[in-house]
């Protein structure tokens, strides 16, 4: 009887258990898409406030051609196959893919109001001024919005793998680690590819993981890779590294398991979605590329190879030519990364690496074309170090292009976030019982300094430090960059005097203000001018950019700024105006 | 030993954490109000020089603070020569930096002669009694000065144009040379700026020239682009009383290249010849050519205060 009752007692402990699962899988779930939509509508209304960075200006325009273009396909299907009309479309900052503006482009004609004001025709289909079908925000805010749901769907993501690790805490310690960073809250908000494309990269990765074991996340891997691709030209190192992991792992096996690789393990289906299913897919979503994929895409290659060299500052020195100091893209992200956080990763990273599964330990099993690597996969401590440092070797090979600041290695931090989770997991595990009821209070304060420097930093993040370095105001001491990109724009363009005049715009693109006056963010009646023509001068403070203010002063008669936009005292913005 | 090592991850969170909370609360936030910058001003009623320091504050400075805008405070080419100059920096850090060390040319600290914390800022003024003051310099002959221009076919007259000269005929310009701030090094420098249309030597023959103890000047190359590239050095040379007393080449590597002369107190005439010898520019392994190199170039005569 007693054993009847321990079976049946077990067996409805059995069935509570598997009750308790569905239910929590549900609950993280909802969690994570929560924490999602939260996010996206923080940064909808946040970044209200973060002026039109220059990238964004030819994006924007971009995402008009490419919209108009679809809707022209919608209105005539026949327009589809027309090379001409597409190509006009598409030629429009063709060294990037498509899909990022393309939706951009569409969620304008959904929800955008009309613009308030344009300097360019507006009788044309690209830039007309008709709302959208829900017009419910400026047109800016509504391109800006599918980089934002994807940067929501980053963080439901990180919780949910998070969460499914080692319960709540994790889950909000991997989504925190990578969204509360100041220059990921601060690019999540632009429409621009950087973190859309470490999403997708997240994205990609974690079925690649589950693709080794799963059929029917091999399936989905085809189109996840070929998403990511058609984000940005990041994840072509993504599917590459994904490839050499499951080779070095396969390799690895048959080392200790001689004769222990089936044939269908040597091209199996996760590969062939990598390498083609993904990049059709990406073909698919790119028009540009339909009429001659193979010269076009090894122009975008070559376009990114002989990148022009972008200037850094660094350590108070200014490079505009490689090599970039090795320790760069390291320093800087301890610069812009907590180092709480930075620790955490670290411990995680290793954690990782000493509880990875081998490819030799598992028995040989008959493997399937579509699961190659029976019921686990190997090596995913390796996977997620690899991911979590190859941006930053990148940067730092000698040879490289000078691309730019952080943002060139924000598809690490996602790699970063798991890592963080990985660390908790194994301190709930084997930290001492006394210890373990004060973890997620450890956890808390990991993620506050992060989480200060975000919000004392918004919206001006892209010039925002770590503590330890001092903020902004130890950066600037230091010599690193102040902002980059004329991103402190906004705070200026509302304080330009009522008398219509001429602005020169210094480093904010022309395209950015034309999209600033279409949002009403520019005063009625100024124009963009040349500084020779100008009334008014924006300038944005970097080391090589000083020769420009002093053509200001030459300009305009004035060493005087009439505005200046500091965060924690140190200039981002400056404005000039000419004395009456 | 896997316990002990969580332990440890712990307490080093818990530390760095701690750590950074306590940064972030000392490091973000404005320490400058409008007020500071009202009671700095009122404390500065000359015009001696005011240097700022760091670098980044003086956008603010200008803004706010007259001395601040001012040609000596301005476009300073160093701090030699001054027997007392203010430096604004921020509270609480260092009333020396290397930054001015090295724009005073040596490693003595000066005397603080008065300090000013007000709010956020720090105002000092610093004493260097020992220092040779400026007795002359280009700027003070501008007037008088008449640059001529010489290629390897001829010579040319510089016409007056403005503050400054061009040189050279309309259909074949030679240069242009005028007085003004130009960015060296990423900072300011008021000097005789020459703009050189093509390969050239540009003479200044500074007349009854007060001469002390040495000649101090400088050699830059203007705009940091023009300094990347490998472009030819250019060539000085100096007289005093028509004896050579320098000849010199100043790559544009150098940055804001600082030159001395030991001088005989006397008046005399000096005579300047600043050469660019040629046109070409090394930019990723090729050499062509290129348009209008901005030479600065400044020069005092320092010495002892006569009584």
């Amino acid at each position: 009887m007693l054993r009847a009752a321990q079976l049946g007692g077990g067996a409805a402990v059995t069935g509570q258990a598997k009750a308790a699962r569905p239910r929590s899988a549900t609950r993280r779930i909802g969690v994570a898409a929560a924490l999602g939509l939260l996010t996206t509508l923080l940064l909808a209304l946040g970044h209200r406030q973060v002026g039109y960075v220059r990238d964004e200006g030819i994006y924007f325009e971009a995402s008009r051609h490419y919209a108009a273009w679809v809707m022209d396909v919608v209105e005539r299907p026949s327009r589809l196959a027309d090379r001409k009309r597409r190509d006009r479309a598409f030629r429009v900052n063709h060294e990037h893919p498509a899909l990022l503006k393309l939706a951009a482009g569409l969620s304008a004609r959904l929800f955008a109001t009309p613009p308030i004001a344009q300097a360019l025709d507006d009788t044309d289909s690209v830039h007309a001024s008709t709302p959208g079908v829900f017009p419910v925000m400026p047109e800016g805010a509504a391109m800006r919005l599918p980089a934002q749901l994807i940067a929501g769907l980053g963080v439901a993501l990180l919780y949910w793998v998070g969460a499914a690790r080692a319960g709540p805490v994790a889950g909000l310690l991997a989504a925190g680690s990578f969204i509360a960073l100041p220059r990921v809250w601060f690019h999540a908000g632009l429409h621009c590819f950087d973190v859309p494309v470490a999403v997708a990269g997240l994205g990609l990765v974690l079925t690649y993981r589950r693709a080794l074991s799963s059929p029917r996340a091999a399936w989905w891997l085809g189109p996840v890779s070929g998403l990511a691709i058609a984000t940005k030209h990041n994840a072509l190192f993504a599917v590459a590294l994904c490839a050499a992991h499951y080779y070095a792992a396969l390799a690895w096996r048959w080392w200790h398991h001689r004769g222990a690789i089936d044939r269908q393990q040597l091209c199996p289906l996760p590969i062939v979605a990598l390498t083609v299913v993904g990049p059709l897919v990406s073909l698919a979503l790119w028009p540009w590329l339909w009429s001659a994929p193979w010269d076009r895409f090894a122009d975008y290659l070559a376009f990114h190879r002989a990148h022009d060299y972008y200037n850094i500052a660094y350590l108070g020195a200014n490079y505009n030519r490689p090599p970039l100091p090795v320790s760069y893209p390291f320093v800087m992200t301890w610069a812009t990364v907590p180092t709480a956080t930075l620790l955490l990763a670290t411990a995680g990273l290793v954690v990782g690496i000493l509880r990875d599964r081998s490819p030799a330990t598992t028995r040989p099993v008959k493997a399937k074309w579509a699961r190659p690597f029976d019921d686990h996969a190997p090596w995913l401590g390796r996977l997620t170090l690899v991911f979590a440092v190859f941006p930053l070797i990148v940067i730092a090979w000698p040879t490289i292009p000078i691309f730019g600041g952080t943002k060139h290695w924000l598809t690490a931090y996602p790699f970063l976030a798991l890592a963080c989770a990985e660390a908790w997991h194994w301190l709930r595990s084997t930290a001492p019982r006394r210890i373990r009821a004060w973890l997620p209070a450890v956890a808390a304060a990991s993620l506050v300094p992060s989480l200060w420097a975000t919000i004392h930093g918004h919206p001006h993040n892209l010039s925002q430090y770590a503590p330890l370095v001092g903020g902004a105001r130890g950066a600037a001491n230091d010599g690193h960059c102040r902002g980059f990109w004329g991103a402190a724009n906004v705070p200026l363009l509302r304080a330009l005097p009522r008398e219509p005049g001429g602005v020169s715009l210094h480093d904010m693109h022309a395209l950015s203000a034309e999209q600033a006056a279409r949002d009403g963010v520019w005063p009625d009646g100024h124009r963009a001018r040349p500084l020779s023509r100008a009334d008014e001068a924006l300038f944005f403070p970097e080391l090589h950019m000083q020769s420009h203010e002093l053509q200001i002063w030459q300009r305009l008669g004035t060493r005087r700024p009439s505005q200046v936009l500091t965060l924690d005292d140190v200039p981002l913005g400056v404005r000039y105006s000419r004395p009456e | 030993m896997a316990s002990r090592l969580a332990t440890w991850l712990v307490v080093a969170l818990v530390v760095v954490a701690g750590l950074e909370i306590l940064t972030a609360a000392r490091v973000y936030g404005s320490r400058i109000s409008p007020q500071d910058w009202e009671g700095v001003d009122n404390l500065i009623d000359d015009d001696m020089p005011l240097w700022t320091d760091p670098a980044w504050l003086r956008p603010a400075a200008r803004q706010h603070l007259t001395a601040a805008r001012s040609d000596v405070s301005v476009g300073a080419p160093d701090l030699m020569g001054w027997p007392r100059f203010r430096v604004l920096s921020l509270a609480g850090t260092p009333a020396w930096s290397a930054t001015l060390r090295r724009e005073l040319g040596d490693d003595r600290v000066p005397q603080v002669h008065e300090e000013h914390i007000v709010g956020g800022l720090a105002l000092r003024t610093y004493d260097r009694p020992d220092v040779p003051i400026r007795l002359d310099d280009l700027v003070a002959h501008r007037r008088r000065l008449s640059p001529e221009a010489f290629t390897s076919l001829r010579q040319s007259t510089c016409r007056r144009h403005g503050d400054g000269w061009r040189c050279g005929r309309k259909a074949e310009p030679v240069a242009t040379v005028s007085f003004r701030v130009v960015e060296v090094t990423f900072q300011p420098r008021h000097c005789l700026a020459l703009e050189f249309d093509q390969p050239a030597t540009i003479e200044l023959n500074i007349a009854d020239m007060q001469l002390g103890d040495s000649l101090r000047g400088h050699v830059g190359l203007a705009d940091f682009n023009a300094r990347l590239r490998t472009d030819a050095p250019t060539v000085v040379r100096l007289s005093v009383a028509g004896d050579t007393v320098m000849q010199r080449n100043f790559t544009d590597d150098e940055g804001w290249a600082a030159f001395v002369v030991h001088t005989v107190p006397q008046v005399a005439d000096v005579r300047v010849q600043i050469e660019r010898p040629d046109h070409l520019t090394w930019h990723r392994g090729k050499a062509r050519d290129r348009p209008r190199p901005v030479v600065c170039f400044e020069l005092r005569s320092l010495g002892e205060a006569r009584p």
